[in-house]
């Protein structure tokens, strides 16, 4: 607080330097008479102390607007003092004499002081007469509250500016209040630094300035009024030159009181249904990570809303998909607020993740719809995304089942009797687990018997196709080894019998039998020589035909001669079945 | 007959009477249980004898939805559905059961609405349901045997109006080989299960966690479609598919 301590460096020159090193608590109001709706200050000074508690007075009829407070240190014989001061700003309320309380202080060290308590008498603002100070700086420096637009719209950025407007060169400058704002939305434009400009008014020249740029946004409708700013400023006395030369040169510190502003704050008509409620300008942008995914993926989905208005308010843009295809959960966003040109904005950020419920393509419209100021009329932003969700492992329902299914639960299942339970069965018959006969090894081989059976119907019909259609010769030639044995056998009966005639007779016919049988010869045909004539006529091996030969010459001259002997017999035999086995093959 | 043999037809019967004695008389212990249930207005002690008779695999539709009724009026909601299920289970046609199991489900806080199939998925599954697994079985056979027969007699006989018969049948006999087939496939479903909890969060993954998707209440029908630990991944009936806690879960057709 420099201008707090140039102004008690002066002051304390003309103390006592004992004063200095003293523990002190004192208020100090810069006017003891004042007119209705003029600020002025009270401080309370605390020296060579540090505070712990402060108790403020009882300011009654005053308003207290502002507040400040500050630590001043300034050296003196090599020793460190220490100013504390707290200052009121107060504007008094109606005419009469008000009492200001008084202040206690506790300090760190424990001491308690408390100031004297002090009258200040408010007068009306025709009454009050004008001190030298303030006819001096009439007309030549004065505060003004502008306004960009008195007519806003609700949600509309106002710019409202402190500006100063001055003839005189102003050696100090501080804004003690700001203008309040009830109802409003504000916020300090602290990049803009506004140009020095020379303005005329009422023919005179002024030097202006903005001092402070603020935005507001009126969040209702009607009149809404900007309360007057507070400046401070310090001003050479008597047109004296600043110069660390001039001994004269002196400042008095004013305050300057800016006008109250009212604002006819009007409400929008025909807002379309989606309105955001923004007043401004701004843009949209969206961004998808996927246009396509699984059903067990998720898209994200990203909307950046950026411009000029009060992007703190943006909402979530509606999407404008069906919760019937998606799940949509509230979206993530962080906002940047940026100050542009002198007014403020910024980007605001959603991201949305949107889970699939179903499979199909899908079209959403994310749409934002703001009002601008300056083309007054209703700005529709609004994109189309188009997104397909593949089937996945989830398994998800097509578009069209959950449809269907939609319009079924659509119709009210009422009046749906609440059913009671009946009672308890009273008879039980007792069984295992389930069983089926399905699949058992009995059901297999049920199923396998008839094939079973069917396989021999077939052989059988085979065996008798077969049959009926096999040739009697080739019959005979198969049998013709077993009709063969058949003799030999009564043959090796009859040599056990050792009748010798009967066994010659066998043996001849089971050979002359075989062999008719074995070379399809008929049993016309079937004597010896017309047999030798045959067989050498199908070509069969002469050793074969000898040995039969001769074995039908032996039988034939047994017969004849009524030979008994049974070794020749026995010889007979095992020739016969010997050449038998041979012819056989 | 010698002593020995004597000596062992003893002993079988011993054994045999011992194992009697070892376990009750499923007759008795069904009659305490509904004295309990009835008279007594003893839930859990019904319950618990009804319990035992299931067990020792005493079962029978009867008992099923017996415990079903002691479970509902215990306020196991899931727990009296999974009874009536497997009252069912024994016997599909069984009257009071599919009563009790309606008027059960109407007690489901949130009921999931199934998703209706195609009208032919409906018919060919009411056509299956005519007959048991085994009453399939044994009409397959007969067609099949049918069949078979037809097409030996028209081999024997070498007439072709036999074998055309036989292949009738045996296209006809399709349906109940693969209705019976698809019946058994049902009566021993290990996948269809019931929740036995008031409430369980179906989360995206096997872990507490997994962010839950769905809260779904006691009662409600899943599929289980995979099993890891102690989780168990289903789906509901309408198709949203999530992991819970397996012991949340209550298998119908395994006791």
């Amino acid at each position: 607080m420099p201008l707090l301590l140039k102004y008690s460096l002066f002051l304390l020159l003309l103390l006592p330097s004992v004063a200095w090193s003293q523990v002190s608590f004192k208020a100090i109001a810069d006017q003891k008479e004042v007119a209705v709706g003029q600020r002025f200050e009270v401080a309370f000074q605390l020296r060579n102390a540090k505070s712990r508690t402060f108790t403020p007075p009882t300011f009654n009829g005053f308003q207290a607007v502002a507040t400040t407070e500050g630590y001043a240190t300034s050296f003196s014989n090599g020793k460190a003092h220490v100013i504390y001061t707290i200052t009121y700003v107060l504007v008094p309320n109606r005419i009469g004499k008000f009492k200001i309380g008084t202040a206690k202080i506790l300090t760190t060290e424990g001491k308690e002081l408390q100031t004297k308590s002090f009258d200040v008498k408010v007068v009306s603002a025709a009454d009050k007469p004008k001190t030298s100070e303030e006819e001096a700086i009439e007309g030549k420096v004065f505060v003004k509250t502008e306004v960009n637009d008195s007519t806003p719209i609700v949600g509309q950025q106002v710019i409202v500016d402190i500006k100063i407007y001055t003839q005189v060169n102003i050696e100090q400058l501080e804004v003690v209040k700001e203008p309040s704002f009830k109802d409003f939305f504000s916020h300090q434009v602290r990049s803009y630094k506004g140009p020095k400009l020379q303005e005329t008014i009422d023919g005179k020249t002024y030097t202006a300035k903005v001092l402070r740029r603020l935005v507001v946004f009126p969040t209702k409708s009607g009149q809404l009024v900007i309360e007057p700013a507070a400046v401070r400023v310090a001003l050479p006395v008597n047109g004296s030159q600043s110069s660390q030369f001039n001994p004269f040169y002196q400042l008095a510190t004013h305050t300057l009181s800016s006008n109250p502003i009212n604002l006819q704050v009007r409400a929008l008509d025909g807002a379309p249904a989606g309105f955001s409620g923004l007043v401004g300008k701004f843009e949209m942008q969206a961004h998808v990570n996927r246009n396509k995914i699984s059903g067990d993926d998720v898209f994200q989905l990203q909307l950046r809303i950026q411009g000029e208005g009060d992007i703190k308010q943006v909402a979530a843009p509606n999407l404008g998909i069906n919760q019937k295809y998606f799940d949509q959960f509230a979206p993530e966003s962080n906002e940047q607020l940026r100050e542009v040109r002198g007014v403020l904005g910024g980007t605001k950020m959603f991201d949305y993740v949107l889970t699939p419920k179903a499979v199909g393509d899908f079209t959403i419209q994310p749409k934002f719809i703001y009002f601008d100021p300056e083309l007054k009329k209703f700005v529709k932003l609004d994109t189309t995304i188009q997104l397909s969700v593949q089937q996945g492992k989830n398994q998800l329902p097509t578009l069209e089942e959950i449809d269907k299914k939609e319009t079924k639960v659509a119709v009210p299942v009422l009046n749906e009797p609440t059913l009671v339970p009946r009672t308890a069965l009273a008879n039980s018959r007792f069984e295992g687990m389930p069983t089926s006969l399905w699949g058992n090894a009995l059901f297999w081989l049920l199923m396998l018997l008839p094939l079973v059976g069917l396989g021999m119907v077939y052989y059988l019909k085979n065996k008798k196709d077969k049959k009926a259609a096999t040739p009697l010769a080739v019959i005979r030639q198969q049998q013709a080894a077993s009709q063969a044995a058949k003799r030999l056998a009564t043959a090796k009966a009859l040599l056990r019998q050792k009748e010798a005639k009967p066994f010659y007779n066998e043996i001849s016919k089971a050979l002359l039998g075989f062999v008719g049988d074995q070379y399809h010869i008929a049993t016309i045909d079937l004597t010896k020589d017309k047999v030798k004539k045959q067989l050498i006529k199908q070509e069969i091996a002469t050793d074969k035909i000898d040995t039969l030969m001769a074995i039908l010459q032996k039988s034939e001259m047994a017969l004849f001669a009524g030979m008994t002997d049974t070794l020749a017999m026995q010889q007979v035999y095992d020739d016969s079945v010997a050449l038998i086995k041979l012819m056989e093959k | 007959m010698s002593v020995s043999n004597l000596y062992l037809v003893v002993l079988i019967w011993l054994a045999a009477m011992t194992g009697a004695i070892a376990q009750p008389n499923p007759i008795a212990t069904f009659d305490a249980a509904l004295a309990a249930q009835t008279k007594e207005n003893n839930a859990a002690k019904s319950i618990a004898l009804y319990q035992e008779l299931v067990q020792s695999e005493q079962l029978s539709p009867e008992v099923f939805n017996n415990l079903g009724l002691a479970y509902l009026s215990n306020n196991q909601l899931g727990k009296a559905i999974v009874s009536f299920e497997r009252a069912l289970w024994l016997q599909p046609n069984h009257a009071d059961a599919q009563y009790n199991l309606q008027a059960a489900q109407q007690r489901i806080v949130s009921p999931i609405a199934a998703t209706e199939s195609a009208f032919f998925v409906r018919w060919w599954n009411a056509a299956i349901g005519v007959f048991s697994s085994t009453s399939w079985a044994i009409i397959f056979l007969l067609l099949f045997a049918i069949a078979i027969g037809a097409l030996g007699t028209g081999h024997w006989l070498q007439k072709p109006i036999f074998r055309a018969v036989a292949i009738g049948v045996l296209l006809v006999s399709i349906f109940p080989f693969v209705f019976g087939w698809q019946q058994r496939a049902i009566l021993f479903d290990q996948t269809k299960a019931i929740i036995i909890k008031k409430e369980v969060g179906l989360r995206q993954n096997p872990q507490l966690v997994s962010p839950e998707m769905e809260l779904i209440h006691e009662g409600i029908a899943v599929r289980i479609l995979e099993e890891k630990n102690t989780w168990t991944k289903v789906q509901l009936p309408n198709y949203l598919v999530g992991w819970i806690p397996s012991k949340m879960i209550v298998r119908v057709k395994k006791l």
